[in-house]
Order: C-alpha cells, then structure tokens, then sequence
C-alpha cells in the first residue's frame, strides 16, 4: 500500500495540471471573495466551484491511470484490485483535501486573520474534511465504473448540476439538502444539523459508495 | 521438460454474449520464446490480459509457477513484465522519470536500476525531453524497459513491433532477444508481422476466433513450410510402405486427407513418379509444393474456417 502511495506521489508532485488547478482554485477564489468580509456561510455556498475543479482533477488524474492501462503496473506490482482502489482512495483524499483546504490556509497566511481558520469553526474545518472523504468515494467509484477519464469528467458535472438544481429547489431543495452529501456538508458548517448526525449520514454514503466500487472493480475488465 | 512458467487451462470468456475466447489451453515453459498469431480480434490481446489479469476469464484456470489461488497469482504476477496494446507512459515525464515511477512502485531499493534499464533500451541520451516528445520507436522501448523494471521472468508484448520504422523493427527484435538470451526470460509476443516472428521466436501459437489452432515450434514450421512433394492415394498404407521399400526414406509425413509430404526427392520428381507409377499413383495426384509462412498460417485458419 505504501509502494502505491509513494508512487502515486511521485508522479503528483511532477503533474503539471495538479499544479495549474490548485492555482486556479486559489485564484478563483480570491476573484469571487475579493474586497469582501467572508463570511463562513457565504464561503460554504459558493464553495461548489472548488469542490467541482477539485474532483474534475481527480477525475483526469485517476482515470488516465485506467484509461492508458497504467493499472497493469499496479497489477504487476502484486498488488490485488482491493488493495490498488483503496491505496488510490488515500492519495485522492489528500489531494482533494489540500484543495479545499487551499484557499482557508491562503487567507489565513496571507491576511494574518483566522476569519475561516480559528477554533470557533470547528464545525466548518469538520465539514471540509467530510465532504473530502465523501468526493473521494463518489470519485473512485465513477472512475471504477466507466474507467475513462473524459466520461468521468462529464458525469461529474452532470452530478454537480443535477444537485446544484435539486437543493436550489423551491419545492424539493428542503428534502434535497438532506439527502445529498453536499448539502449534508453545507448544514454542517452552517449549524443546521447535529455534527454526529451529519458526520454518521455522510460516513454512510461515503462507505456504500466504496463498497459498491470495490465490487464493481473485483468484477470488471480493466 | 522444461518448468512451466505460466499454463492457461481451459480458458472461456464471453464478452458482451460473444465466446471470445473458447477452451484456451497454453503451457509457457521458462526460457523459451512464443510468438503469438492470429487475425484481429483473434483473441490475442484478450488472452494476454488475462495473464496478467487486466481481465477476468469467464472460466478456466491460470497457473503462473503452479499457483491458481487468486491471492497467490497477485504475488505470483510480480514475476510477469508487460506491454500490451500501447506503451502505458506518463507522456510528460522523461524517460527516467517514468522508469522511477515504476522503480518506487515496485518497492526496489537500486536507484540505478533505472539507468541501467534506460542504457539497455538505448535510451539513456534522452536527458529531460518528455516521453510525448519520443518517436514512436521510443516510445516502444521505453515502454518495453518499463515491463522489465521487476526483472521478469515472463515478459508479455503485444504488438511491439507495430508502426515502427524498419530501424525500429530490428532495434525491438534485437532488444528482445538479447532479454532471451542474457536473462532466460520466457518471451510472448503477438505480432501480425509474421516475417518478423519467424526472425524473433522458437515457438508458434496460432489462435482464430478465440481458439487455440496449432502450437508449432521453429523447427515443425520450417518442416512444415519447406520444399515437399504432395501424394495423395486412397490407400496411404501402400503409399508408405512404396516410399519406405523403393525410395527408402523415412523423411515424410501422412497428412489427414489422405496423403502424404515427402521432403526427399524434391529435386527428382522423374524418379518419384517412376516409382510411385509402377504402384498405380496418377501423376497428376503428385505435385511438389512449398508454403511460405503466411500461407501456412493462412491455411491452417482457412481450413478452421472450411471445417
């Protein structure tokens, strides 16, 4: 597992497109918080654009590996199919992690002030990592179903904006913010659900999620 | 007999309802060199991504050095090095930086095994220049050096030689013999490029719509393929003992349609007749013949095809 995960980092560290997202989620993101007082709830609902670049990243830097068939190293490495899909979900976890959490640490390093980065939000770093965790199932299992980077890509994006349109919702948006993960994650933040409650929805999705992927890839051709 | 490195027994596989490949059956034994031929979607490269277990047979069993139970193959499988349809690179990394990446992946502690497998692919002037910049024969090779990181013992390609130049050709063939013969490393490759397998392999295995045809070495294919004279007789039993007693040869072979190869003589086809005639064989049933590699292998698929 650690041989996958160095390898992994390797070629991270050497990926130019992690290096171009990150920035443009940094600079995205000062372009929309620009000369405002940020608050936490406005930071939370407009964070959709770095959850969406974040994942699209995984998306290209997982599903190439499938796409090209870079797997079969992983196979020859004697490494069982379990075993690649979870040492792959350790690495996409700290990428999407570092990405949330990009613009926070920015902020608070260069404005000096802990408006997003202070122990009173605790619930807010909480939900962050949550929602981490969640991206990376709904991730590893698009990318283990279609195995094709640009499919992945796509369906992504058809998720973001079918969730997007179901929580803005007038008449299911109420039930919607329940339901979905992304959601769970902004009531979180916001205060509006009991933290073990939301933290116990989000776990079980992000743990179904897993285990269908893990099925579906012990099961299909790569 | 030499070990067996990898057997596929009784391998099926229906993809998408089709029975792509039907009762496959392959010893690999260590040290030896197999070429791999059959038409487009044969089942080539689905046999071979089954070894490595890229794909999942429907039913059958695979042994790599004896061993079938599935967390055993995983182990089983550091021993195999492939390249199977493209050389899977990273296209912006240079050529050690790929050959690092699978160094650290495969857990070896060298650091100068990259360098090593960089000079033995001929790659090692390349310096920083990505791998999207190479030539396709490049690409080749480093996606060949990148198959033999973990020093295997069965190294799988398919289509090594596809698209490349003809400098490019006789650089992977030398480079894969070389592997061959320095290491021992058993070696199957499929290829369209039958002239080029024959310069390349010691054995043949023939596959047509997902079965196995014919396991053939060099030495039967160059029997098979040599000059000979074709008789055929509705009473073989007479016919060979005429060639034993009166041409004294042992040097032929019955057919299944009711005839036989004499590889003797090709050069006095008058005496043949003489003495075949003075038995009652038409001189008509009697023709010297020669196949060349393709039409051997064309035969045995088409005659798949007329059965």
């Amino acid at each position: 597992m650690i041989k996958i995960f160095n390898y992994e980092l390797y070629r991270l560290v050497r990926d130019k497109s992690f290096i171009i997202i990150s920035f443009g989620i940094l600079f995205l993101n000062y372009a929309i918080f620009s000369g405002k007082s940020i608050s936490m709830e406005e930071y939370i609902r407009k964070d959709f654009l770095t959850i969406s670049l974040s994942t699209l990243y995984i998306a290209l830097f997982i599903g190439k590996e499938f796409e090209d068939k870079k797997i079969t190293y992983q196979l020859l490495a004697g490494n069982s199919r379990t075993k690649i899909l979870l040492s792959k979900s350790v690495i996409v976890i700290l990428i999407i992690e570092f990405q949330l959490f990009l613009f926070p640490i920015s902020q608070m390093i260069l404005t000096r002030r802990f408006t997003l980065w202070s122990p009173s939000e605790n619930r807010f770093h909480i939900s962050l990592i949550l929602m981490g965790i969640y991206l990376t199932s709904l991730c590893i299992l698009i990318i283990s179903v279609v195995k094709k980077s640009a499919m992945s890509v796509g369906i992504l994006i058809l998720f973001y904006l079918l969730s997007m349109l179901a929580m803005n919702n007038k008449n299911i948006g109420e039930i919607a913010i329940h339901f979905f993960p992304l959601g769970i994650g902004q009531l979180i933040a916001l205060n509006q659900i009991g933290l073990v409650r939301g933290m116990a929805l989000i776990l079980i999705w992000t743990a179904a999620q897993m285990i269908i992927a893990i099925l579906l890839f012990l099961k299909v051709d790569l | 007999m030499k070990e067996i490195i990898c057997e596929l027994k009784e391998i099926n596989k229906i993809y998408q309802g089709r029975n792509v490949l039907n009762n496959i059956n392959i010893k690999l034994q260590k040290g030896e060199t197999y070429g791999f031929i059959g038409k487009n979607g044969a089942g080539k490269t689905t046999t071979m991504r089954i070894i490595v277990g890229l794909s999942l047979q429907t039913n059958g069993e695979i042994y790599l050095e004896g061993v079938k139970e599935s967390h055993l193959l995983s182990e089983k499988r550091k021993k195999i090095g492939c390249m199977i349809e493209n050389p899977a690179l990273y296209m912006g990394m240079s050529a050690i930086e790929n050959l690092e990446a699978i160094r650290i992946l495969y857990g070896i502690l060298d650091k100068k095994r990259s360098s090593q497998i960089l000079r033995m692919v001929g790659l090692e002037n390349t310096g920083s220049k990505a791998a999207k910049n190479f030539s396709l024969g490049m690409r080749q090779r480093l996606g060949i050096g990148m198959a033999l990181m973990n020093n295997p013992q069965l190294l799988i390609l398919d289509e090594p030689i596809n698209g490349l130049d003809p400098d490019g050709i006789v650089e992977v063939r030398e480079l894969i013999k070389g592997i061959n013969k320095k290491h021992g490393t058993t070696i199957l490759i499929s290829s369209h490029i039958l002239s080029e397998m024959y310069q390349t392999v010691d054995n043949y295995i023939l596959i047509d719509k997902g079965r196995i045809v014919e396991e053939i070495s060099h030495q039967e294919l160059n029997k098979n393929c040599q000059k000979y004279i074709l008789i055929k007789s509705d009473n073989v039993s007479t016919l060979i003992d005429t060639i034993r007693g009166k041409l004294n040869t042992e040097n032929f072979r019955v057919m299944e349609n009711n005839s036989i190869r004499m590889y003797d003589y090709t050069d006095d086809l008058l005496k043949v007749l003489s003495v075949l005639g003075s038995v009652g064989i038409d001189s008509k049933d009697i023709s010297v013949m020669e196949d060349s590699l393709e039409e051997y292998f064309f035969k045995r698929t088409s005659c798949r095809e007329e059965s």
